[in-house]
């Protein structure tokens, strides 16, 4: 067409227009009277211009927004899925090998670790958030408030970190189904039903007892494993109900306000509570309604609350009861847990998830014949119409099951006791073949000591009370009567003792973590000890057997073996033992020594094995399911041939070493462990020097928060994270909110010092090839060197009050002083003789002392030691710990010493304890400017033993 | 970013699109990407919910974004218009982009449905076809780029008829003209693209 010819059309098009309609006709007959096409064209558009009606009239969408987050999304998603770039890439120590999904807060990608050579998933977040600096701190603060979590039903987060402009998350990999694919593929039996329900709640109970609510369980965020186990995800990171929105007065609003929030989606509304909906204050039982309707859904396979558009949705979950389930063979029990868990008014439901997993765990059993196969649906029915012949099958099968080993489903809703609960660790235990004491290792006592605790009593006995030796890893022989263990006494070795402590006997010169032979003629041991898979001394540790009667010694390994189990028949002794390169496997070998042939060979960690008390298994701990916990193999006795795949007998418990089981196998013992090290904040009384209790704890978490420092203006605490071989900088507010690194690097960093106007730390760090001082800015930017020093190491930095000198040490050598503000002149080193060992600490306020101490690796503490700048004098105190901080009065100190915290009076040289956390242990801590709070790190490391019983 | 920074950054694209305005061709493509990175934060604050309270129509959107990327100090009504003609176009190709590959994946059967269809399929009350439209328009633009670009601000963009008629430099009037035409033009052609009602 040509312009002009458009024109016309144009111009007839709108002439036309301005006529009448019963005009037109006439009007354009007349104008095209020589151009029959001109009069169909416009003819054509005027026609189409009436049909069009309100056609482009209204901008695109009332949702154009959420068009555009979910435009945005796609993109994510197919940028990711087609940059090929990332795949194949390397950051920090995970290794991207392919695309898993995208979301509306990350792409997710399974990756590789590096270090530790097992499959992770990464979710990296958008580039576009990591602009955001609040967004990115609230993402890494409540992943790092779930990463405290461990539980084998809770996916696991390895690492919250960034990389340049990536942050990202790296997870445990699950391989397997979400719910939601379950759902859609078709019915699920009651008795997987139950599994499932029995593990999400049981996450849901661990989650709550740390006091983190999920807010949004649904069949989307809950993946189920092939071999059943089940991992609920996002934890900490989805939350469909802001809290932060206004509270309502009811529904109508409610409903208005959801109304208008296209973003809340569907798939979510479905599972919110009436709370959710109601924009009340959200609490645990809000994860008890939405199992509820995801519980619902799996037995029914429809929802509960149903309704297009979304807003009858929450009308239905605040207003209408949910339909009866229907399905036959859902055990009543069952529907009634459902419906208590969907009642409206929370304060009528589930109480705790805790409540719920033990009304379902019941349940378990009840149907898991069907499950398990002994008999099929159909023989079942015949059996029931046999009348009483059922009873004695039923009998029978009971009896059966006694002889098979548990169900690997029932360690995980079995009841758990704890037999140890003093403060402290207790390790090793070993069970009495009659099930009815347990002994381990207990330092409660000052030094490690064997216990025997006889179940049902109240007390322990220390058999090994001496106070001197370190006695380890007793187990009882198979008889009862006595007890071998591991003691540094006589020069150390392996030492049997009666079951009452008396008799203490030397068997071997040497050896670690003894085992009967099930004669109870041998001991094997292995040259390394072992407490945990961690920090092996050497890796070619070899096993060995000694008779008990002769004490004759014989070899049975050459390659690395350590903590061996022997078979119930005596054929075998299973061991684990390290590859090149640190991959922990599991083997046998034969128990007359031998070929050793291979239980596990993966990258996963695997050590402990046990064998089942009837030869068929081989129970072993391993972090294959994200954290240490216990798995199982079947195992041929004789051969040592694997039998079956690795299949997990979750305890309900994290960090689980040490497994001993009772001679039926119905009961086993283990010792569940736990090292932290958090900030807490407690009163000071600067006049009365004294401190003002109660303690608060800051920081949550299994990230150990080491070397803390308080910012002045109370702010912000800088700490170290040590995690695998990376030491980096955090920072984070007081009240553990507001994670954020500032240096991720493998350079170490270490004792962060902030400047006394809270925008500057001080640190030590390796970054330059050797220890100099680094400071960097609060942000994580300006990093900058402010030590330089070839001939050494430099270390403990320490600001000046007025932040204008900087003071530190020179390794083996003195300590200098820098002028900040005229980088250019030369350090001042202090006046006094050089004092090699002098680690100093903390200026005084008025400029004159500086307090710091000299540590004794012997006795593993310090003694205090206050240098005046004044006479160039070091007053060197006995004793009395480490990290001395002054007080505003340039006079007073404090200082710590393992679990005591100690003022020291310079004038009236008066030493006094003020504090004491024992049996924890302080780490560093700060004074608040005032003089009134003090931020001190507490050191933990709990283990206790617990039994539990399988039904 | 602090608040320093984002004013910095303000005066940066309020300053590259003064450059383009003055015609600095280069400058064009700072300014595309800074609303697109804009348009973005404002999806993921959605995203987010936080948003409850907003009303979410392109139109606020583009203010929006407007207010936030430009000094308004620095700025004469011609950059203004400019800025408007711009994230009009933006949204086109966004909203647009997301339809077509809806198209695909309903074609296709297999893509992984996001959860947020779910939502925008109930919330959503236009029928409009947007990937017919974007084609009619781009036959528009071949006979008359302008009435295509009229369209493009008031229905992508949109932006009222003054506001486009000064992204336009045209009178109030030509803009009501053009849209009666293109609406019918627009019409027919998607209709014998369709072979039944748009």
């Amino acid at each position: 067409m040509t312009p002009e010819r458009w024109c016309q059309i144009e111009e007839l098009f709108h002439s036309a227009l301005e006529h009448e309609a019963e005009r037109r006709v006439i009007f354009l007959n007349e104008a095209c009277a020589d151009d029959a096409d001109l009069r169909h064209r416009v003819g054509e558009l005027l026609a189409s211009f009436h049909e069009a009606g309100n056609f482009i009239d209204k901008t695109p969408f009332d949702g154009a927004m959420s068009a555009i987050a979910d435009a945005f999304t796609e993109e994510d998603s197919r940028e990711a899925a087609g940059n090929a770039e990332l795949i194949g890439r390397t950051i920090g120590h995970y290794e991207i090998q392919s695309f898993l999904g995208a979301g509306g807060m990350g792409v997710v990608y399974l990756a590789r670790d590096l270090k530790l050579g097992r499959q992770i998933a990464i979710k990296l977040l958008p580039a576009r958030f990591t602009n955001d600096t609040a967004q990115v701190q609230r993402f890494e603060s409540e992943a790092s408030a779930a990463s405290g979590l461990n539980h084998p039903n809770i996916i696991t987060i390895h690492e919250i970190t960034r990389e340049g402009d990536n942050h990202f998350i790296a997870t445990e990999f699950v391989a397997g189904q979400t719910l939601r694919e379950k759902i859609t593929s078709g019915p699920i039996s009651v008795s997987e039903i139950l599994r499932i329900a029995v593990q999400i709640s049981d996450a849901l109970t661990a989650a709550h007892a740390a006091g983190i609510v999920h807010r949004d369980i649904k069949p989307e965020n809950v993946m189920v494993r092939p071999d059943g186990l089940v991992k609920v995800l996002d934890f900490g990171l989805a939350k469909p109900s802001p809290q932060e929105s206004t509270p309502t007065t009811g529904p109508g609003t409610a409903a208005a306000t959801m109304r208008t929030d296209p973003a809340m989606l569907m798939g979510t509304i479905a599972y919110l509570s009436p709370e959710q909906v109601l924009r009340q204050d959200i609490d645990r039982r809000t994860d008890i309604f939405s199992l509820g309707v995801v519980l619902y859904e799996l037995v029914t396979g429809t929802r509960p609350f149903a309704g297009t558009p979304a807003i009858d949705i929450c009308d239905a979950i605040v207003w209408n009861a949910q339909a009866t389930i229907e399905r036959g063979d859902v055990p009543e029990a069952l529907k009634r847990i459902i419906n208590r868990a969907l009642v409206k008014d929370r304060s009528a439901r589930y109480q705790s998830a805790d409540e719920m997993r033990k009304d379902l765990a019941r349940l378990v059993p009840e149907a898991s014949p069907a499950s398990t196969g002994w008999f099929p649906v159909s023989q079942r029915r015949l059996l029931v119409g046999l009348g009483g012949v059922i009873v004695l099958v039923v009998v029978l099968v009971l009896g059966m099951r006694h002889e098979t080993e548990p169900d690997i489903s029932s360690f995980s809703t079995g009841r758990i006791k704890r037999i140890s609960d003093a403060a402290g660790q207790e390790i090793f235990p070993s069970f009495s073949p009659d099930g009815k004491s347990v002994v381990y290792a207990s330092r409660a006592a000052g030094t490690w000591d064997i216990y025997l605790q006889e179940i049902g009593e109240a007390k322990a006995t220390n058999l090994t009370p001496d106070g001197r030796h370190v006695d380890l890893a007793p187990a009882f022989s198979p008889d009862g009567r006595r007890i071998v263990f591991s003691s540094s006494r006589e020069g150390e070795g392996i030492f049997l003792m009666d079951r009452d402590g008396r008799n203490i006997v030397r068997l071997s010169p040497d050896g670690y973590n003894p085992a009967w032979s099930p004669d109870g003629n041998e001991i094997a041991a292995a040259d390394d000890r072992i407490f945990d898979y961690e920090g092996r001394n050497n890796s070619h540790s070899q096993l060995f057997a000694v008779n008990v009667q002769t004490g004759a010694r014989r070899r049975i390994t050459d390659g690395d073996a350590v903590q061996p189990n022997w078979s119930p028949h005596g054929h075998r002794i299973a061991y684990w033992g390290l590859h090149k390169g640190g991959q922990r496997d599991i083997w046998t070998v034969p128990a007359s020594g031998g070929e050793p042939v291979a239980v596990t060979s993966d990258r996963e960690v695997d050590w402990n094995p046990v064998w089942s008390r009837d030869g068929r298994y081989l129970y072993f701990l391993s972090d294959r399911g994200g954290s240490m916990n216990l798995w199982r193999v079947p195992v041929d006795e004789l051969s040592g041939k694997v039998l079956g795949q690795i299949e997990p007998a979750m305890l309900p418990s994290a960090k689980i070493q040490h497994i001993s089981f009772s001679a039926d196998g119905r009961t086993l013992v283990y010792a569940e462990t736990n090292r932290r090290e958090n900030t807490w904040q407690v009163g000071f009384d600067p006049v009365a020097a004294a401190v003002k209790g109660p303690a608060v704890q800051l920081t949550h978490g299994i990230r150990r928060y080491s070397q803390p420092d308080l910012s002045p203006d109370e702010r912000s605490l800088a700490f170290v994270s040590i995690a695998e071989s990376q030491e980096d900088l955090f920072v984070i507010n007081p009240d553990g909110s507001g994670l954020r690194q500032l240096t991720n690097d493998s350079a170490q960093d270490r004792t962060p010092r902030w400047s006394p106007d809270s925008r500057q730390i001080a640190f030590l760090s390796d970054r330059s090839g050797k220890y100099e001082i680094w400071k960097v800015n609060q942000d994580g930017s300006g990093l900058e060197q402010l030590s330089e020093v070839p001939e050494a190491d430099v270390a403990n930095p320490v600001w000046s009050y007025d932040g204008r000198q900087m003071l530190f040490r020179i390794a083996h050598h003195n300590c200098v002083i820098v002028d900040l503000g005229s980088p250019g002149r030369p350090r001042q080193p202090l006046l006094g003789p050089p004092m090699s060992g002098f680690l100093p600490w903390s200026w005084s306020p008025d400029g004159k002392l500086l307090a710091g101490w000299e540590f004794d690796p012997q006795r593993h503490t310090g003694g205090v030691i206050v240098y005046s700048f004044v006479d160039g004098h070091y007053d060197v105190q006995p004793n009395r710990g480490m990290n001395p901080v002054w007080l505003n009065d340039s006079r007073r100190l404090i200082s710590v010493d393992v679990g005591k915290m100690y003022l020291f009076d310079t004038l009236s040289r008066q030493w006094r304890e003020i504090y004491n956390i024992e049996p924890n242990g302080f780490g560093t801590f700060t004074l608040s400017r005032d003089n009134r709070r003090l931020y001190y790190s507490v050191l933990s490391s709990e283990a206790d033993i617990w039994m539990l019983s399988v039904e | 970013m602090s608040i320093e920074n984002v004013s910095e950054s303000a005066h940066q694209i309020t300053e590259r699109l003064i450059a383009w305005s003055n015609g600095d061709a280069s400058a064009l493509d700072d300014v595309i990407n800074a609303v697109y990175q804009e348009l973005r934060r404002m999806a993921d604050r959605y995203l987010r919910k936080e948003r409850l309270d907003h009303t979410l129509q392109t139109t606020a959107l583009v203010h929006e974004a407007y207010l936030r990327l430009i000094d308004q100090t620095q700025v004469s009504w011609q950059n203004r218009a400019q800025f408007f003609g711009v994230a009009a176009q933006m949204m086109r190709r966004i909203l647009v982009d997301h339809a077509r590959t809806r198209q695909r994946d309903k074609r296709g059967g297999t893509a992984q449905k996001l959860s947020l269809d779910e939502v925008i399929n109930v919330e959503r009350e236009c029928p409009t076809d947007i990937v017919a439209l974007d084609d009619a328009l781009k036959a528009l633009a071949e006979i008359d780029q302008r009435k295509s670009r009229v369209v493009e601000l008031r229905f992508f963009g949109g932006l009222n008829v003054e506001e486009t008629a000064e992204v336009l430099g045209v009178s109030t009037q030509t803009v009501v003209r053009d849209l009666k035409l293109s609406k019918a033009w627009l019409y027919q052609e998607i209709k014998r693209g369709a072979g039944n009602d748009p």
